[in-house]
């Protein structure tokens, strides 16, 4: 009898020993790597690729919230005794919304009607040697450079700034001088980003061929070219200064107009009010192409602009528009080789006064960001 | 009785703590080093210029998923789209996104990845070399169970592996989808192959790849096993996991220079010993087979210490090359850069590849790698038949390869693309090797005149070569120029202007307008 229960105490240890395996399910809590991100930009302590994830996306230059930016989170998983295997990802996309800001669920909340391929279910089982190795997280608007939780766009060095929680994404304004395939490939895919860069893909295809060499260098090797930096429409106006002046008490979404992507020569900046119709909207368009062609871009708003009248009230020359719903205010400062625009809605500004001291701050502004220099050397008083 | 229950006891554990190395470069570097090699060869020209897309490696090619069930399980329910090697769902991807696709899937199924591994000196493939004691037999048992067949046995070397009838992303693979690509009526059809062919394009480049890896090219299974993570049964090649981390796929250097080879076998290796499986295996040191650890001599002199550090290596090299660095800690080469680490331990000296050095060294490795991978591609791409169309005729000459016998066909494409075979002939090798020839004209509607060379070099190996040429010149930089054929633009479509609709146009760097607006400014 001794011999039978001392055979039964080892084939219950064998049998312990075998169904706890990793191969074996139930046995383990679902497996995942260390994350290589932290948990908060504040801490020291590594996240969990797990997730939950939120963040905040802002515009790099102004600093104010990017609403409406495409994020696109993915966990990839592995398995495999003996040799690995991709074995499985999982994928959500969501919107920052009107403050900038994401949140992403943990894995251990996804519903079973989310889980395209059962990868999430079969991880959170322990099934086989299903293991969590890598979350990555790519965040695209148009009109900036996409930001990815792994990489940096400027040397495609790893990030260290991603955090798990309060992450703060500061998306850059494009750039000419950006590559496009440099960014394809740092986009990556994805069908919503995939449409979403199409429109890059011709961009892309030329600059490889050589055919675009004559609009300046492009950034294609692994350095960025240094470069003075850019005055862009965000930095004329805050959203704080369009309220005191209009006296809204809305709040904006802020972001490129949707007319063209920014480049050294112009930008823009769209003050989308919340909940309202375009006729609460503001937008700041901005040129800087030196003197001469600043000087035949502010012809062209004059000539092309309906309801004009030339009032010479900022800068070295100003005009006035009206049409009918909208007030708009150019200038033009020769010795920056600069034209503004700004359009304002009638129901953001009730007379054109507004729009004009506006224009005197943005004109402020764009004198403090850039000093101009005179032909003998001195400053602008 | 009781010995065989503790014995399957103790299988079943050291199952549970020999899990899943990874035998190949991750695939983020394998993806990384595809890129680099596609952007730094030809083929971009090449999809332009002989397969008349627009959009070189960035135009789309579609796939639809029910000619590939197989390809597209492994592409849509294995892989995330997030680094743009993943096909939509309709199986539209770039051509460079096809290619990177190919250099990530060839490790599976899982079992083809013990087809990665050379040895150039014994010119063997996988063996269990470095798998000692129990626990190295239990897990060379353990991959055999998984792989549901002796992985061993089966380790087919890397080189003869790109050769091998079982791989269907061989070169034979290769030259099929090649000739598809040239040969279909449709162009449609045609893209269709092509992506095919740009899929075994990069399988076969994530074989050689592979050669860069110093466990692959030194015989050292064991590398595998390192523990990777925190868990016991998070293992793999330690040495990879950071080349993945460090660089992941977009952070792979770009190679500094092409390095060409005559042949596809000598990029890994050759009777010149500049394959990349010989410069890898020769250079650097790997997990398991770095020098044994020796009682430390009484003269801690450099010198001294690499004639003992020579004497306990495992194999031959490096050996000559090595610097002993004694305060640091270090073996080094010639070039200052990192073999591997050394440290007292008690009376003895021991090694290992920290990772700062490993960083050191793939500093190194990866571009020299993707240097390698980048004159593969060009090897596989460039040669082709020039054509030129004079009068009645289109004279024929081919470069890039030396033509030996064999068929040679001529294609036209009508107005819609459809594409027609009008001539077809055997030809023998000329003494200069360069298919000089002329044949008659395509028929005068044709805009595009392709020719196709399937036949042998004169070496005798396979050699499947096209050239290909526009006869409208217009209508080619129209198609270059005319992006919303290839990509439809759903947000270039101007969206009302949120004042002023009136507002003139902005215009582009490059538009009329813009052009006026950039001149150079002399403030």
């Amino acid at each position: 009898v001794s011999e039978v229960r001392q055979k039964s105490v080892w084939c219950a240890l064998a049998i312990m020993a075998a169904s706890c395996t990793p191969m074996a399910a139930g046995c383990t809590a679902p497996r995942a790597r260390v994350a290589p991100f932290r948990v908060r930009p504040d801490s020291v302590q590594p996240g969990a690729l797990v997730g939950p994830f939120d963040g905040k996306v802002v515009d790099a230059s102004s600093n104010d919230p990017v609403s409406g930016a495409i994020v696109y989170a993915t966990w990839i998983f592995g398995s495999g005794y003996g040799l690995t295997v991709p074995a499985g990802f999982h994928e959500e996309v969501t919107n920052t919304d009107t403050t900038g800001r994401y949140q992403l669920r943990s894995l251990y909340d996804v519903p079973e009607s989310a889980d395209k391929h059962g990868v999430v279910q079969a991880w959170r089982d322990s099934r086989g040697s299903i293991r969590l190795t890598e979350f990555r997280l790519v965040v695209y608007k148009r009109g900036y450079v996409a930001y990815r939780s792994d990489r940096r766009f400027s040397d495609f060095g790893p990030r260290l700034d991603f955090a798990q929680a309060q992450n703060q994404v500061a998306l850059e304004r494009w750039r000419s001088d950006f590559s496009h395939a440099r960014h394809l490939r740092y986009v990556g895919g994805g069908a919503a980003l995939a449409s979403l860069t199409a429109w890059e893909t011709n961009e892309a295809a030329a600059e490889l061929s050589g055919k675009r060499s004559e609009i300046g260098p492009r950034i294609a090797t692994d350095l960025i070219t240094p470069r003075r930096q850019s005055l862009v429409a965000a930095q004329l106006l805050t959203q704080k200064e369009i309220k005191d002046a209009t006296g809204f008490d809305g709040t904006f979404e802020t972001g490129p107009l949707n007319d063209e992507p920014d480049t050294d020569a112009y930008s823009s900046q769209h003050f989308q009010a919340v909940g309202q119709p375009q006729a609460f909207d503001l937008a700041v368009r901005l040129w800087t192409i030196g003197q001469g062609p600043s000087q035949k871009r502010y012809a062209r708003l004059f000539e092309d602009l309906p309801g004009v009248q030339e009032k010479n009230e900022i800068g070295d020359r100003s005009l006035r528009a009206e049409e009918h719903g909208f007030y708009g205010v150019a200038f033009l400062d020769a010795r920056r080789g600069v034209v503004v625009l700004l359009t304002c809605g009638k129901s953001l500004c009730d007379s054109i006064d507004p729009l004009v001291s506006l224009g005197k701050m943005a004109y402020q502004r764009l004198r403090e960001l850039s000093p101009a220099t005179d032909r003998s050397g001195g400053t602008e008083p | 009785m009781k010995a065989r229950i503790i014995a399957l006891a103790l299988a079943a554990s050291t199952v549970a703590v020999s899990a899943r190395p990874a035998a190949a470069w991750e695939p983020a570097t394998s993806a990384g080093i595809a890129e680099q090699a596609a952007l730094a060869s030809s083929l971009h020209k090449i999809l332009i210029s002989r397969f008349g897309l627009p959009g070189g490696l960035f135009a789309p090619l579609v796939v639809p998923p029910a000619d590939a069930p197989e390809l597209f399980v492994v592409l849509h329910q294995f892989l995330s789209p997030i680094d743009g090697f993943v096909p939509d769902g309709r199986g539209r991807l770039t051509a460079l996104g096809w290619l990177v696709a190919g250099a990530v899937v060839a490790d599976t199924p899982r079992s083809f990845a013990a087809n990665h591994f050379f040895d150039p000196k014994t010119g063997k493939g996988l063996s269990e070399r470095t798998l000692t004691g129990l626990t190295g037999k239990l897990r060379t048992w353990l991959i055999g169970v998984t792989v549901r067949e002796s992985l061993i046995d089966s380790g087919v070397a890397a080189p003869d592996w790109i050769y091998n009838a079982h791989n269907s992303m061989s070169l034979a693979g290769f030259r099929d989808q090649y000739v598809k690509a040239v040969r279909a009526r449709t162009e449609a059809a045609r893209q269709r192959h092509l992506a095919g062919t740009l899929v075994a394009a990069g399988a076969i480049l994530h074989v050689l790849a592979d050669m860069g890896s110093p466990s692959h090219v030194r015989d050292d299974i064991a590398a595998h096993f390192d523990r990777i993570g925190r868990d016991a049964s998070d293992v793999g090649s330690r040495f990879e996991r950071v080349a993945a981390l460090a660089y992941g796929r977009l952070g792979v250097p770009a190679p500094r220079r092409m390095r060409q080879r005559a042949q596809p076998r000598a990029y890994f290796s050759d009777a010149d010993h500049q394959g990349l499986a010989d410069v890898t295996s020769s250079r650097w040191f790997s997990a398991h087979t770095l020098p044994e650890s020796f009682v430390k001599p009484r003269s801690r002199n450099p010198s001294d210490l690499k004639r003992a550090v020579v004497e306990h290596l495992t194999r031959p090299e490096p050996g000559p090359s090595l610097v002993v660095l004694p305060t640091e800690g270090k073996l080094t080469d010639e070039s200052g850069v990192c073999l591997a680490n050394f440290t007292e331990d008690g009376k003895h000296y021991r090694f290992w590849i920290g990772d700062d050095c490993a960083l050191e060294q793939l500093a190194v490795i990866l571009p020299q790698t993707a240097s390698y991978a980048a004159g593969l591609l060009e090897t596989l791409f460039a040669p082709t038949i020039a054509i030129e169309v004079e009068g009645g005729e289109v004279a024929l000459r081919g470069t890039g390869a030396e033509f030996g016998s064999g068929r040679l066909t001529l294609f036209w494409d009508d107005d819609a693309s459809i594409r027609t075979a009008y001539h077809d002939e055997q030809v023998l090798a000329d003494a200069a090797h360069k298919l000089a020839r002329s044949v008659p004209a395509p028929p005068g509607e044709a805009i595009r005149v392709s020719a196709l060379f399937e036949g042998k070099d004169a070496a005798g190996a396979a050699l499947v070569v096209a050239g290909s040429l526009s006869l409208r010149e217009e209508v080619k930089e129209e198609k270059a120029e005319a992006p919303a054929k290839v990509a439809p633009e759903p947000l270039k479509k101007k969206k009302k202007s949120p004042v002023f609709p009136s507002l003139p146009s902005v215009g582009k760097p490059g538009d009329k307008a813009s052009k006026e607006d950039s001149e150079e400014d002399d403030d």
